[in-house]
């Protein structure tokens, strides 16, 4: 249980970085709308799992939070990528990567045989 | 990095609760809203629009734990919880902290401020040297008797022999007369080998240290490193001392260095204030003429190579021992050498304390107990007030285990309370040796308070802590909550259980603190024992001072006319009974027992060898001054001249062993190649040390004979002797202002020395055995007064039904009998186990004397009475009507 949640926040740690590497400082709800776009509404997930992952970044010193005024001219926390979290998002976006052609040589492996 | 880095930030996210507690609430709303406003957007009423953003968001409650969690560190914050909880218990009972800080404060304090003496003789005894607990030390022995000086042929022959030393190097101090061309003072010089600096590893703050080859030839290299507190005091830290000549004994020196602060030299508890090179001695004592070729006045010291164990370099020592008979020490059929640790180093006072502080250190460990009984007795008392409290929790859901940390954090904070004040107490009562040690008598010791010691006290409190406050939280929480909740009911079962509890506790405070007073009785008995042994003179009246002719650089003939006029000068003060000179004083710590080759006529040594016999010198009426007494024969007289016929006083020993039925009077004698006669017999007396027997044979030579420039004067008053100081002074330094005049104390002072260390631990064993008895008190009054204040309906139904007050007051005081009884019983047998093992580590303790352990039990006797007398006065006044209502 505890495994399957820290794989579920290394991941989404890894969505949150690359959206505010893409997108520049934004706020909670505007990362978790962005993460929906992009995986076109196929990963419905509670917004709220995102804060735990968003304190732990800002913990890190991945990230870090400033409040100010969304395009409505509401307050919120920016979160903005700092450049320790860049350097995060580099090496793990690389180790995911290798990850996952792994994998797929794996599963193209099976079907082969 | 990463991982660390959380880890610091969780920490301090632990500390800031409220503010980021509104953040995220602020934050989480705003997400919400936003999710809202946009479902409105898409075509939603609001309250649907709101209703799907919540459910998007998922449970906002559980996820705010879930990041609450991750924020800080849990288990801290439970701690903090704990701690304001157990501070806020204890606010609510003052009296109840005040007993138990004090208690405990005095036991945590005492046991800090023996730890600084170890600290002092143990642990950093040397500062200013690298690795000191490494120094081995070498001594002389010759049968039993150990501590002996080594001479320079001793250091020679181990640095070339031994394979289990890196480095060995030698040290002695001597008094010197220092003058830097202005005024001259006496100065304690230390004498050291030319490695002394580089082996200690000292760093110097100024200049250097001695080079090896600045002692390798005799009077070659006249250089002095200045010890850092002379420099301050005398050269106001002069930083262009470097090259400066100074004067000692007349000689002169170029200073070279000087030494880092708090670096006085080896020589354990003794301050010296410069160091010279060893083959600069001859030239600082003309007496002895060279004295690296002869005599044995250095102590030898090294550090043994990596692993070397004591036992191994003591069987190489073995060994050499035997080499070292045969080549050049053939007259020393018992020379053996002996090593010790830096602790028990024969020379200066660290052995001796570190001695006492063996023995003081059981002695706090058992105020300490006491102190934690007490405090486990108050809290197993308070188990019952709290027992509703407690049992409302269980049945809320508390888990025991949970109740039992809180129980025990309370526990703790009351020790770090107590580890507080104990600290206080440390600051003050650290410093004691100095105090009991006597006037005149400088000890220095590294005393300070430092982080060895704050961490020491941190470890006791936290161990008084487990003592005293396990047992009580495991007893609080064991309830029967049914009963518990009934108000009154009170469970009987556990009532009785921990009235047991604690009566044990009391027993064994009672035994403890008897343990503690017979002690401190048998040191008392000791130490008075030793004092009024009679010591063979008389020490009531005399003052004494020395005087050194060769720093003053006087020579022989005139010298010999200044011995003589200063005891006619004195002599002739209407105060003065008698005066004289002598070479070496009883009782007193350093000088004398220098032997010399003897001769007996008609006495043949069991192997043909020449006799070695301890002699000193004096003037005429010596005898008479100190109160020797003369059994046979005369004293010197100033007739018995250089140029007379060469005579002799020897003591009763000396006639006893070889002038068996002999009349001594008369008989010849050749000391140091001259015949001479036996003018005089004297009772023995205690030469060095109140441990029997008194003294070897001995032997006084006439000065008058046997010229020497060092001197001490002894004057016999009528009147309280130390009127006579600025007197004496004059008489000396009237004669010639150079005259250095030192030691200046009163025979008693000076006997006194010799008990310091026997005086410091049995007046700390005093106070300590009276801290046990009070803390005892304390705890025996807890119970009696729980006892009474729990009987009060009992004793108001037994008032009622027609008990007089002195009935009641029985009641209380045979419950204090008992607790008092049974406590004796096992004190005498705990007293008899510590007396077994003061006896083991006190040479000369006698433990049979039946009047101390009686004295032990009514001291216990008196301290449970006077404990009693308010309980069972309460008992006695007890109202009847208020008893049956307080239910």
């Amino acid at each position: 249980m505890k495994d399957k949640n820290d794989v579920w926040q290394g991941t989404l740690a890894l969505m949150v970085l690359k959206t505010l590497d893409a997108m520049g400082p934004q706020h909670g709800y505007g990362i978790a709308r962005r993460i929906e776009q992009i995986s076109a509404d196929r990963l419905a997930v509670n917004h709220g799992t995102l804060y735990p992952v968003l304190l732990k970044l800002e913990q890190e010193g991945s990230i870090s939070a400033k409040w100010g005024t969304s395009e409505n001219n509401r307050k919120a926390k920016f979160y903005i990528l700092t450049k320790s979290g860049r350097k995060q998002l580099e090496s793990e976006t690389r180790h995911w990567l290798e990850t996952t052609e792994i994998i797929a040589r794996f599963i193209a492996a099976r079907q082969e045989s | 990095m990463k991982p660390l880095r959380r880890a610091w930030r969780r920490f301090l996210g632990t500390f800031s609760g409220g503010r980021r507690e509104n953040e995220l609430a602020a934050e989480l709303e705003a997400h919400i809203e936003m999710q809202t406003e946009d479902n409105v957007r898409l075509g939603m009423s609001p309250e649907g629009a709101r209703r799907a953003a919540l459910l998007k968001f998922g449970g906002v409650e559980s996820m705010k734990e879930r990041y609450r969690d991750q924020r800080g560190l849990p288990q801290l914050e439970t701690l903090a919880q704990d701690v304001r909880f157990a501070v806020r218990a204890l606010a609510k009972r003052p009296s109840f902290v005040v007993v138990s800080i004090f208690s405990l404060g005095i036991g945590i304090g005492v046991n800090a401020t023996v730890f600084t003496w170890f600290k002092a003789v143990y642990l950093n005894p040397l500062p200013g040297v690298r690795e000191a607990r490494k120094l081995v030390t070498i001594s002389a022995a010759y049968r039993n008797a150990e501590g002996y000086s080594n001479s320079y042929a001793d250091l020679l022959y181990f640095r070339a022999h031994s394979r289990l030393f890196t480095n060995l190097f030698a040290h002695e101090m001597q008094m010197l007369a220092l003058s830097d061309g202005k005024y001259a003072e006496m100065t304690n010089g230390g004498i050291v080998s030319g490695n002394y600096f580089n082996v200690l590893g000292t760093p110097m703050v100024l200049g250097r240290g001695f080079r090896p080859e600045e002692d390798e030839a005799l009077d070659r290299n006249p250089v002095l490193v200045l010890g850092y507190g002379l420099w301050q005091r005398r050269f106001a830290g002069d930083p262009n001392i470097i090259g400066r000549r100074l004067e000692l004994n007349r000689i002169p020196f170029t200073v070279i260095g000087v030494a880092a602060p708090g670096f006085i030299g080896v020589y354990g508890g003794i301050r010296q204030d410069y160091w010279v090179p060893l083959h600069m001695a001859r030239a600082l004592d003309s007496e002895h003429g060279d004295r690296l070729a002869s005599g044995s006045w250095i102590q030898i010291m090294g550090r043994a190579k990596r692993g070397v164990a004591l036992a191994a370099i003591q069987s190489e020592l073995d060994v050499l021992s035997a080499q070292i008979r045969r080549d050049y020490r053939k007259d020393d059929r018992e020379y053996r050498a002996v090593a010790y640790p830096l602790h028990r180093a024969q020379r200066g006072f660290h052995s001796g304390i570190f001695q006492m502080v063996e023995i003081l250190a059981a002695a706090v460990a058992i105020i300490l107990l006491l102190a934690c009984l007490n405090v486990a007795s108050l809290l197993i008392a308070r188990a019952t007030d709290r027992a509703r409290e407690i049992s409302v929790r269980l049945s809320l859901g508390a888990s025991r285990g949970r109740i039992i940390r809180q129980l025990f954090t309370e526990s703790v904070v009351l020790a770090a309370l107590s580890g507080a004040a104990g600290l206080l107490i440390a600051y003050w009562t650290r410093s004691v040796p100095n105090m009991l040690s006597g006037q005149g008598i400088e000890l220095y010791l590294n005393l300070g308070i430092d982080w060895t010691v704050i961490g020491f006290l941190f470890a006791v409190s936290f161990a008084a802590a487990v003592v005293f406050g396990l047992l009580p939280a495991i007893e609080t929480t064991r309830l029967n909550l049914v009963d518990a909740l009934k108000e009154g009911a009170g469970s009987v079962t556990a009532g009785r259980r921990r009235h047991f509890w604690r009566s044990s506790l009391v027993v064994g405070q009672v035994a403890l603190s008897m343990a503690a007073l017979v002690s401190a009785a048998l040191f008392a008995q000791h130490l008075v024992k030793m004092l009024r042994t009679d010591l063979g003179f008389k020490p009531q009246n005399v003052l004494t001072a020395e005087t050194d002719l060769f720093a003053a650089g006087m020579n022989e003939s005139r010298g010999r006319v200044f011995y003589r006029s200063a005891i006619d000068q004195l002599q002739a003060l209407p105060h003065v009974a008698s005066a004289a000179w002598t070479t070496f004083l009883p009782m007193s710590g350093s000088g004398g027992g220098h032997r010399r080759k003897m001769e007996v006529q008609g006495y043949a040594a069991p192997d043909g060898k020449p006799l070695s016999v301890v002699v000193d010198t004096i003037t005429p009426g010596f005898l008479r001054t100190l109160g020797i007494q003369l059994v046979a024969g005369r004293e010197f007289e100033w007739s018995d001249e250089k140029t007379a016929a060469p005579v002799m006083i020897v003591n009763e020993a000396f006639a006893g062993l070889y002038l068996k039925s002999r009349e001594p009077l008369g008989a010849a004698v050749r000391v140091d190649g001259t015949w001479r006669t036996i003018v005089g017999v004297h009772r023995d007396y205690y030469y060095r040390t109140p441990i029997p027997p008194p003294q070897g044979p001995s032997a006084f030579l006439p000065m008058t004979q046997d010229y020497s420039t060092h001197a001490i004067v002894v004057v016999r008053t009528k009147t309280d002797p130390s009127l006579l100081a600025v007197p004496l002074r004059q008489a000396i330094q009237g004669f010639d202002a150079n005259l250095p005049v030192t030691g200046m104390m009163t025979m008693e002072e000076n006997v006194g020395y010799q008990f310091i260390d026997t005086k410091i631990v049995t007046g700390t064993l005093i106070l300590f055995a009276d801290i046990a008895s009070i803390l005892a008190a304390i705890g025996l009054y807890g119970v009696l007064a729980t006892f009474v204040n729990q009987r009060r309906s009992e004793f108001g139904v037994r008032t009622a039904l027609g008990a007089t007050p002195s009935d009641l007051r029985s009641m209380v005081l045979f419950q204090s009998t008992r607790l008092t009884l049974i406590g004796v019983a096992a004190g005498l047998l705990l007293s008899v186990a510590c007396a077994q093992l003061l006896q083991s580590m006190l040479e000369g303790l006698s433990t049979s004397n039946p009047a101390i352990y009686a004295a032990g039990a009514l001291g216990v006797a008196i301290m449970a009475t006077l404990s009693a007398v308010v309980p069972s006065r309460t008992a006695a006044r007890m109202d009847p009507i208020v008893a049956l209502r307080y239910e």
